[in-house]
């Protein structure tokens, strides 16, 4: 069988799963529609939410950002996790007490204001804009390159599957599906690092490996000794130095965090 | 005595969100960024990362994890505390 077979059987199989699931989880009532009828677990909503925090721009170009930048890319990591903790600490449990379901709907009742509530609805729709423009572009190349057709057709199919599911089954429906993608996504990304530690460093685990030692050849030295050293010779700067002032790594983490607790206004 | 339960809430909350949020800002910007040469040079290193570099990569990610545990945990007690759990 060929690649291009493979991959469209593939391909076929996870959408009719995500589309199954979001038929099946179908939303009955408005109130269901918005938060799921509110009896998700905690569990497969935490799946839900690490699902959208794995969008395109991480599954497809984090580890090489990462791998090229070193430590300037860890206005990355920070930034990108650090704002879920803002999110969590000061916007969420409040949402969850007031039980509203968009930020919107909370600023508006919160301080009895139709206009903040207008105010609220302009930035939800202004940082969803900017946020899907970036999504949509990574599906569109994904779906060019695996069908061979252009990035606009590519957009327009990825839309039409997003709507189908979205469009049916409402958050319940978008939960369960992003739950599936979570486990697939998860077993795609561990597999390769959990490998390509082992046959590195000898280590299972990914974290301890890019701490611990290069083992693969002699001679044995330290693992991000190795990595500079790699970095250097492609022509980059070391992995573990980084060439951003310290201000701009400053500016452009809190920058990022700004965005990550931005996300969660988007409906 | 009467407790103002509302009140002794909002403060406890408030206390517990500012703490956490020092302690968010200290390891990540602090310890990753700002701090980050120091750390290097005068604090041993995690296992072949200089420590600010470890910060920066690893350490302050477990450390946000960390942070939303004791914050759901210590939110929990002082709902329970003040009688806004979410079973009553």
């Amino acid at each position: 069988m060929s690649q291009d077979t493979l991959n469209f059987i593939f391909i076929g199989i996870t959408f009719a799963l995500y589309i199954g699931i979001a038929v099946r989880s179908r939303a009955a009532s408005t109130q269901e529609y918005y938060t799921a009828g509110g009896d998700v677990s905690p569990f497969a909503n935490g799946m839900a939410t690490a699902a959208d925090w794995m969008s395109a721009a991480t599954f497809i170009s984090m580890a090489g950002t990462v791998a090229i930048s070193g430590y300037d890319a860890s206005r990355f990591l920070m930034g990108w996790t650090g704002g879920f903790v803002l999110l969590t600490v000061l916007m969420v449990p409040y949402l969850r007490k007031f039980g509203k379901a968009t930020v919107p709907d909370f600023v508006g009742d919160r301080y009895y204001s139709k206009l903040a509530r207008g105010v609220a609805v302009v930035c939800a729709i202004f940082i969803c804009m900017t946020y899907i423009m970036g999504q949509m572009r990574g599906v569109g190349v994904v779906f060019s390159q695996l069908f061979g057709i252009g990035i606009p057709f590519g957009v327009l199919i990825g839309a039409a599957i997003v709507f189908a599911y979205a469009g049916l089954g409402g958050m319940k429906g978008i939960t369960y599906t992003q739950v599936a993608q979570y486990c697939v996504m998860a077993f795609a990304y561990t597999i390769p690092a959990i490998y390509i530690a082992m046959a590195l460093t000898g280590n299972v685990i990914p974290q301890l490996g890019l701490i611990s030692d290069y083992t693969a050849s002699e001679p044995i030295v330290p693992f991000l000794q190795k990595l500079n050293n790699i970095n250097l010779e492609l022509g980059f700067q070391e992995y573990t130095s980084g060439k951003m002032s310290t201000i701009n790594m400053f500016c452009i983490t809190a920058a990022l965090r700004g965005i990550s607790s931005g996300r969660a206004i988007k409906p | 005595m009467e407790v103002d339960h509302p009140r002794a809430h909002r403060r406890a909350c408030l206390k517990i969100t500012l703490c956490l949020l020092t302690v968010w800002f200290s390891i990540s910007f602090g310890a990753g960024i700002l701090f980050r040469d120091w750390l290097d040079a005068h604090v041993p290193s995690v296992g072949s990362a200089p420590f600010g570099f470890w910060m920066a990569q690893q350490g302050s990610i477990i450390g946000f994890v960390l942070i939303l545990i004791v914050y759901a945990v210590l939110m929990n007690r002082l709902d329970r505390k003040h009688g806004y759990s979410e079973e009553s």
